[in-house]
């Protein structure tokens, strides 16, 4: 469903993608961890469209991504670090927004169905530039969750979010696995993640250093151990940028 | 969904956002009052050349004011790193282009509204002739100069200090729409015939087709930057 192969991407001469191979096949939910500076957003936004590649390709549901038609951007779903929200509207005026562009049917009762999930329904008429970050956060998964997009890129999904937060998206996300819709989500801490991804790939300099997976769901209630592994990996991978490709 | 379905929600998010901010109308119709007020006192209405200047001053504060609420309302965009959400979605470029277009028009005639009168009744001015021409200038000139001031409003703001950049971007490539506009609105106070004043309004008729086509090829290069 996602596929990248030798992403490369350079900004000002230097590479922050160098050579990146990712597949996330049809409902699998793929974990992308690394430090910062990694090339993760990078990764992202190039999968979504957003950013050009200088070389390799991008492949979302067999299409290059430069030829994604209106159709396929909307079986689409991104959350970047910015949420895409406008301050001076309210949080239910964002999403009637966002309902509109993505022809959402029915979007007043999805509108309302949604704010009441994310517990933004007694501030659905108030501006976004009075939400807390946390807020924000949820709002803008409101508005990836909106159009139920099949592929979702998640950029840092939990930032901002308190541990209520934490909770309800990681039901989220395991409702959205359970629907086998899919999802590459992006972190910087595997114990977000694990449970919920059954792949994992780490990434750094720009190379997808390690790649894990898939792990057997019988293995999931191992969560702690798995996530003591994926951050050794995440530690020696931001240490060592020179370091190869690897399978696990 | 069709191409005015997702201009029509992109318009409704700018209209509906400046009735709860009033930031954009609200700047420029004080800056375009402040600016006609500013000149009255400067030319003396008693005189000529209050009258000679007027088409000037008239399309100055046009421009201005247009520009102020054009980089404002891209600015917004920025700041969200919407256009990075526009393009993720279903909406075309074009139809993106569209939406700002309709919106920034729809401010910059609100603000033409208000101040044709105002500096008509400044500068003392009689009401021009030619019937329906002196609106029909103003609406020609309006809408060629907005599609290029959202098209390089766009490109600015992705610029490091766009709000500088633009008006340096913008004004050299709005002299034919100038040019135009002021001598047509020169013909119209002056009582000239309207063979005197067609030939600009024919101008600016083609200005506008020009200015409206090229963001169908260009505005999707200017949002991804």
């Amino acid at each position: 469903m996602i596929r990248a192969e030798g992403v490369v991407k350079e900004f000002a001469g230097r590479p922050v993608l160098d050579g990146v191979d990712l597949t996330v096949e049809a409902g699998e939910a793929v974990a992308l961890f690394g430090p910062n500076g990694a090339g993760k957003s990078t990764l992202v936004r190039a999968l979504a469209g957003l950013t050009r590649i200088d070389r390799g390709r991008i492949l979302i549901a067999g299409t290059p991504i430069e030829r994604a038609t209106p159709e396929l951007r909307r079986r689409m779903g991104l959350l970047a670090h910015q949420g895409f929200l406008y301050d001076s509207l309210s949080g239910e005026e964002n999403l009637r927004f966002w309902a509109r562009l993505y022809g959402v049917p029915d979007a007043r009762t999805r509108i309302a169905a949604l704010l009441r999930r994310m517990g933004l329904w007694a501030f659905a008429g108030d501006p976004v530039r009075t939400y807390s970050r946390g807020m924000v956060q949820r709002l803008a998964l409101a508005r990836v969750l909106l159009h139920d997009p099949e592929i979702y890129l998640l950029d840092e999904p939990f930032t901002g979010l308190d541990r209520a937060g934490v909770q309800l998206l990681r039901e989220i996300l395991e409702e959205l696995v359970a629907r086998r819709r899919t999802l590459l989500v992006v972190s910087h801490r595997p114990d977000e993640v694990v449970g919920i991804c059954r792949r994992f790939y780490v990434l750094a300099g720009g190379r997808i250093r390690h790649e894990l997976g898939p792990v057997p769901e019988a293995a999931a209630p191992d969560g702690l151990a798995l996530a003591r592994s994926l951050e050794q990996l995440l530690e020696r991978a931001a240490g060592a940028p020179g370091g190869g490709r690897r399978t696990a | 969904m069709n191409f005015w379905s997702r201009t029509c929600a992109i318009l409704w998010k700018d209209l509906r956002a400046e009735l709860r901010s009033r930031e954009t109308a609200g700047t420029t119709l004080v800056f375009a009052l402040l600016a006609v007020l500013t000149f009255s006192f400067a030319f003396d209405p008693a005189a000529g050349t209050a009258r000679q200047v007027l088409p000037g001053v008239l399309w100055v504060t046009v421009f201005f004011a247009g520009m102020l609420g054009m980089g404002r309302s891209m600015a917004n965009e920025r700041a969200a790193d919407a256009f990075s959400g526009l393009l993720a979605s279903p909406a075309e470029p074009e139809e993106v282009y569209a939406g700002k277009f309709l919106a920034n028009l729809l401010f910059t005639g609100a603000v033409e509204l208000v101040e044709v009168p105002v500096l008509l009744a400044l500068f003392r001015a009689p009401a021009p002739a030619g019937g329906m021409g002196l609106p029909a200038v103003l609406a020609l000139g309006t809408i060629g100069y907005v599609a290029v001031g959202t098209l390089l409003a766009a490109l600015s703001a992705n610029a490091r200090a766009g709000e500088l950049l633009l008006p340096l971007l913008l004004l050299p490539v709005a002299i034919p729409v100038a040019i135009g506009a002021v001598e047509a609105t020169s013909a119209l106070m002056a009582g000239a015939p309207p063979a005197e004043w067609m030939l600009w309004v024919r101008l600016l008729a083609v200005y506008d087709v020009v200015m409206l086509a090229l963001p169908q090829l260009l505005f999707r290069y200017l949002l991804e930057g």
